[in-house]
């Protein structure tokens, strides 16, 4: 046998065998003698028994029957085969036919049945008996033998697996497979409890009732056989009643099979994870045995220890991988090298970097000082790093940056490197380890930062202005050095302190905060800052609340400017503007002064021309008056029209809407320029769009000043037999309206269009001046159309005539304002002429200084047959009042020694009935008059003195005298004029024409007459009778139906005659009615014409 | 015009009687007319109109009163009937006056035959 072909335990088995063998023939040779005598050695320690050929047992010794169980009379009933266990019978047989057959004896070992079912392992010899054919089998027990043997190998066999497997899976398995051999372990389990996880973990489970066995698997931790165990610390057998008898006392719940019989071992291993390993057997009650328990127990600690054990090494293994997945997949670069610089480890990233630089591939025992490398560092380099080991293998940790080329493409590479030192347990320095990481990005971005900072702190310390930054609770943060330039104060001075110290505290500071925290930001916020030497400095700020990013914290921050100097320059311009206003006054008053000055003797020559032109004059004379007349209106106008500019530069030129009749202002306009129109025979016309209402809330004047302005130089500019016509009309935006004048003059360039609107300006501004005018019209027209609401414009083309426009706003009127309207114009009265008898003809005195003033009014007076008396001042005047009963009294405002309103004062105080009045003066601003009612005098009139105004106001304050007839008067007036009477309104027939054809309209007229003749007879009738209210009623049908139909005449007539009936005024009635049919006979001769 | 709207004239002058009738005809209205307050309420009776021009000032019945006696009427169609005014306001009536006795509108005397034509069409539209 060559010893060296047997493995280690082959060997041992081979020796054992020997062993066996050397001990059974020593065993043969002592007990032969004995056996031989045949005597059964009752009290023996042996197992000896005699049984028959068969089968029958015929005696047995002491230990016999105590080891198997059976009494003496059992013997009679049972046979060899009964205590060979029924694996052996086969073999035992075998052996027992070889005795008998051989007469031999026979070594053998076989285990035996006892009554109780134990397994009893034995050796022994089985011979023939001498003295009959019966068979005598002497055995030693070596059933602990055999089991201690089992334990030993098991336990070793476990240790080895341990050893061997590779893993925990394969190891359970081993052990398994191990126990098999053992022992009855078809079912097995190994269970740790986790109570942590309230879990029953089984690494290892296989048993014929859990599927997919074996296993690993996990059970809620709760009233188990498992747990059942661990609480009693005890190892157990429990057979199928046992634990029946558990469940029925509750001790224990069932779940799943309930087994034949459990074998259960708890056990507590070192660290503590208590647990217990089992088998079960489901079909025979009888598997197991005290020595199973025993094993199972012996073997427990063994098969925790090796599971223990395993489940570590399995973890070390995994963190050792993750520490080298650790280790290779960092972006770091990692390696240590040893005290020669030989390289001891270094991950991938190393030898990347390492095959990049020095295209070498780096191997453990590298040296890093070797040739190989050292000859592609620099010399320099190498120093460096030389120094930096050095330093580090001394005990020093390093820290620091280092920049190179990338040798790929020259950019700059930035690295951070630590160097820490490899100490053993000892503390001695064995090596050192160096991890690098690339830190380019970052340094750049540093130093990107780094140049921002340095252009905005730049940027922050040449600020002029004070950029501030501060918390809520006003701490300055941050201040700009500019707090020096401003305030004196230095920067670190001011931080950190209050901001509240350095500005003004008022209202408006105290409510900054809360404006700032529901907008967020103000602007232009006036402070006035405190300066170190206690100066204030105004300021105006941006102010605005920031968060800031990391903090969170929000702040105030804000710049302040210092506007001292724009202050005070604003305060100088306001001082300008002061000066600029005040000499504007100055310029308005001296306009005032002027106009009096001028007015005074223009009232002279005016009124003398007035009655010069009433005068008895040869044609010649008469021509020189009317030019001085013209002379002295135009010089008038030009008065006029400067007071009116100044007034409007003033800001005091008032618009004042009354209402009014539309067609009567281009009535009027058309009564002023008519004569002139016909001189140069130009059709002077207007027409007044339907969409106009009949009245308007419009400024009379103004208007007739405007359109009189244009009219005036349409005549001016247009040529013989052209046409001028005035037209209103609406525009489409509410209550703005339109006037335009139209000619079909000489025109307007394009470039002079631009001139005409501004102040004294003409268009031909040559010396040989072909027209004449101050050029103040339009620019008043304009600034007149404006106050209205409106524009002015004009539209021409050179030859081919102009249109000058204008607009304005004026508001609609309502009924009622028409009716109040109605009533006060009915009221007015046109003739001033008053009758009276020569001998009680009205008294009047007349108070001015001005002798050419006093003349003009007297002659007036004179000349209408009024009694007048003169006083050059006012004591003269008083004088005269005391001695003397006036009707009415004339006084000048403007007197030496004493002024009119002293004057009259003085008038009013004497103890006698004083006359009315009526101051007169120059001051011919409308504002005026109200400002004399208030100082007592009755009336007010404008000079220069006209007399038809003179003898308008006398009528006016004079109610006690009738006024003479005023249809009469009217009719006589325009028949001495030799103009044709319109006795048909031209524009009520070009409204009728819109609706009905001429023989309609002719028959309007017709039945007009018709019943108008019936009306008129009826009333002289009636007046007869005394049928006051059939005459009213006739005359208001009268009226009515003559008005409709534009017969002026006729309308005003019968109106009058109606206004007099209602006032009881009867006496000239008969005549009246007399007249109007006179009236209407020459309407009835004369409207047929017309009508053609 | 969908259709001819009627128009009833109350006025005793014939003049103006006259002039509105052919003003509106020409307006391609159809007009019907009264002399007096009393002739109004008869036609009322057995035609219906879209509008009447009412004089105030008339004979038998003047043209308040017709107003007031045709606002009372049982027949809500007809006492609805809009109502102008035609008046020389002799006696002084205030707008107040007139919308108390349920005329819708006024015309004033001498008339504008603009305004006429105007409120005529203003009120039966």
């Amino acid at each position: 046998m060559e010893l060296q072909n047997y493995d280690k335990e082959q060997l041992i088995k081979e020796v054992e065998k020997l062993r066996l063998a050397l001990y059974q023939n020593k065993y043969l040779l002592k007990n032969s003698r004995h056996f031989e005598n045949s005597t059964f050695p009752e009290e023996g320690i042996d197992l000896s028994m005699e049984f028959t050929d068969e089968g029958r047992i015929i005696i047995t010794n002491k230990n016999w029957r105590k080891t198997l169980g059976y009494s003496s009379q059992d013997l009679k009933h049972i046979y060899i085969r009964d205590i060979i266990y029924p694996d052996d019978w086969h073999d035992f047989q075998k052996v027992c036919e070889e005795v008998i057959k051989n007469k031999s004896q026979e070594l053998l070992e076989v285990r035996l049945s006892s009554k109780n079912n134990d397994k009893i392992h034995v050796t022994g010899i089985v011979l023939m008996s001498l003295n009959n054919r019966n068979i005598i089998a002497n055995f030693q027990d070596i059933t602990n033998q055999i089991h201690a043997q089992k334990a030993q190998n098991l336990f070793y066999e476990i240790t080895n697996l341990t050893l061997k497997s590779t893993d925990l899976d394969s190891l359970f398995k081993g052990i398994h497979e191990k126990l098999k051999e053992a022992m009855e372990a078809n079912n097995f389990f190994i269970a740790q409890f986790k109570f942590e996880k309230q879990e029953l973990f089984f690494p290892y489970i296989h048993d014929e009732f859990v599927p997919d066995s074996p296993k690993s698997m996990s059970f809620e931790y709760k009233k188990g056989l498992c747990e059942y165990i661990y609480h009693h610390k005890k190892s157990v057998i429990l057979k199928e009643s046992d634990i029946m008898d558990l469940i029925l006392e509750g001790k224990i719940n069932q779940y799943g099979t309930i087994p034949k019989v459990f074998l259960g071992v708890p056990f507590q291993t070192e660290k503590g994870t208590p647990g217990v390993i089992g088998v079960q057997s489901y079909n025979d009650e009888n598997a197991f045995q005290n020595r199973d328990l025993k094993l199972l127990n012996f073997i427990s600690n063994q098969v925790l220890l090796s599971v223990e054990r395993k489940f570590i090494e399995e973890k070390i293994g995994t963190q050792a991988a993750r520490l080298q997945s650790i280790f290779n997949s960092s972006n770091h670069i990692i390696w240590s090298i040893d005290k020669d610089y030989m390289l001891t480890s270094f991950n991938q990233n190393f030898e990347y970097e390492f095959l990049k630089y020095f295209n070498f591939k780096p191997r453990v025992n590298t040296d890093l000082r070797g040739r190989n490398i050292s000859s592609f560092f620099p010399l320099d380099t190498f120093d460096f790093w030389g120094q930096k080991f050095e330093k580090c293998l001394k005990g020093e940790t390093l820290n620091f940056e280092i920049e190179f080329n990338n040798p790929q493409d020259e950019s700059n590479i930035w690295k951070e490197i630590f160097l820490n030192p490899i100490h053993t347990e000892s503390g001695e320095i064995t090596g050192l380890s160096g991890i690098a990481h690339d830190i380019t990005e970052k340094k750049i971005n540093a130093l990107n930062i780094q140049k921002s900072e340095f252009k905005f702190r730049n940027i922050f310390e040449s600020f002029q202005d004070i950029y501030f930054n501060c918390r809520f609770n006003g701490e300055i943060i941050l201040i700009s050095p500019s707090v020096k330039e401003n305030i004196g104060y230095e920067q670190d001075e001011v931080t950190g302190n209050n901001i509240t110290n350095y500005y003004l505290y008022t209202k408006k500071t105290k409510d900054l905060l809360k404006i700032l925290v529901s907008k967020r930001k103000v602007q232009n916020f006036e402070a006035t800052l405190i300066t170190r030497d206690g100066r204030l400095v105004n300021c105006i700020c941006n102010v605005r609340l920031v968060r800031d990013k990391d903090s969170r914290e929000v702040t105030i921050e804000g710049v302040a400017r210092d506007i001292t100097k724009l202050k005070q320059a604003n305060r100088e311009l306001l001082h300008a503007k002061n000066v600029a206003e005040n000499s504007l006054k100055v310029k308005e008053q001296f306009l005032a002064n002027m106009s009096h000055e001028i007015r005074t003797p223009m009232n002279g020559v005016i009124g003398m021309v007035d009655l010069l032109s009433q005068t008895q004059l040869n044609p010649e004379q008469m021509n020189f008056v009317e030019t001085i007349k013209k002379s002295s209106e135009t010089l008038l106008t030009i008065l006029n029209d400067i007071l009116d500019l100044s007034k409007i530069e003033a800001g005091k030129m008032k618009i004042q809407p009354h209402v009014t009749e539309v067609r009567s202002i281009f009535e009027k306009v058309l009564n002023l320029f008519s004569q002139q129109a016909r001189q140069k025979s130009i059709n002077l016309n207007f027409k007044i769009d339907n969409k106009i209402p009949q009245y308007l809330k419009i400024d009379e004047t103004r208007i007739i000043q405007i359109v009189s302005n244009l009219t005036s130089n349409a005549l001016k500019f247009t040529e013989k037999n052209g046409n001028v016509l005035l037209h209103m009309s609406k525009e489409i935006k509410d209550n703005l309206y339109r006037i335009a004048v139209e000619d079909t003059g000489i025109g307007i360039s394009e470039n002079d269009q631009q001139k005409l609107f501004k102040l004294f300006t003409q268009v031909d501004n040559s010396s040989t001046k072909a027209f004449s005018g101050t050029g103040l019209g339009l620019a008043i027209s304009k600034q007149l159309s404006s106050l209205m609401g409106g524009q002015i414009g004009v539209s021409s083309e050179p030859d081919e005539g102009s249109v000058f426009w204008f607009t304005l706003i004026a508001e609609n009127v309502s009924k009622i304002e028409i009716e109040e309207y109605e009533e006060i114009k009915q009221k007015v009265p046109k003739s001033h002429k008053l009758k009276f008898e020569s001998e009680n003809a009205p008294f009047i005195l007349i108070v001015d200084d001005n002798t050419i003033n006093r003349q003009v009014a007297s002659q007036i007076l004179m000349k209408s047959g009024f009694k007048t008396d003169l006083a050059f001042s006012g004591p003269t005047a008083i004088e005269k009042v005391k001695n003397n009963e006036y009707d009415l009294i004339f006084m000048d405002i403007q007197m030496p020694v004493m002024d009119g309103v002293t004057a009259t004062r003085e008038i009013k105080k004497l103890s006698k009935k004083t006359p009315p009045i009526i101051a007169m003066t120059a001051y011919s601003m409308k504002e005026d008059r109200q400002r004399f009612l208030d100082m007592g005098m009755d009336d007010y009139l404008a000079k220069p003195i006209v007399s038809s105004k003179l003898l308008e106001i006398i009528q006016q304050n004079l109610p006690e005298f009738e006024v003479e007839d005023a249809n009469d008067n009217e009719i006589r007036l325009k028949e001495k004029n030799g103009n044709e009477l319109e006795l048909i309104d031209q524009s009520t027939l070009r409204q009728l024409r819109k609706y009905a054809d001429k023989p309609t309209i002719k028959s309007f007229f017709e039945e007009f007459e018709i019943e108008a003749k019936s009306l008129i007879l009826e009333s002289i009738n009636a007046e007869k009778t005394s049928d006051i209210d059939k005459i009213l009623s006739n005359l208001h049908t009268l009226k009515g139906n003559a008005g409709t139909l534009g017969i002026r005449s006729l309308e005003i007539q019968a109106k009058k005659i109606e206004g007099d009936l209602k006032k009881q005024k009867t006496e000239k009635l008969i005549n009246d009615l007399n007249h109007l049919l006179d009236n209407f006979n020459k309407f009835t001769d004369n409207y047929q014409s017309i009508l053609k | 015009m969908a259709e001819t709207k009627k128009v009833l004239i109350a006025e005793d002058s014939s003049v103006i009687q006259n002039l509105t009738k052919k003003i509106l005809m020409m307006q391609n209205y159809s007009i019907h007319s009264a002399k007096n307050g009393e002739q109004v309420l008869k036609a009322l009776e057995s035609d219906s109109f879209d509008i009447i021009l009412m004089d105030i000032n008339m004979p038998k019945m003047d043209g308040m009163e017709c107003t007031r006696a045709i606002r009372a009427l049982d027949d809500k169609e007809k006492s609805a009937i809009p109502i102008i005014a035609i008046t020389g306001n002799a006696k002084n009536y205030s707008i107040k006056d007139f919308k108390e006795a349920g005329i819708n509108e006024y015309l004033q005397k001498p008339l504008n035959f603009d305004q006429l034509v105007e409120t005529v069409k203003k009120l039966t539209n």
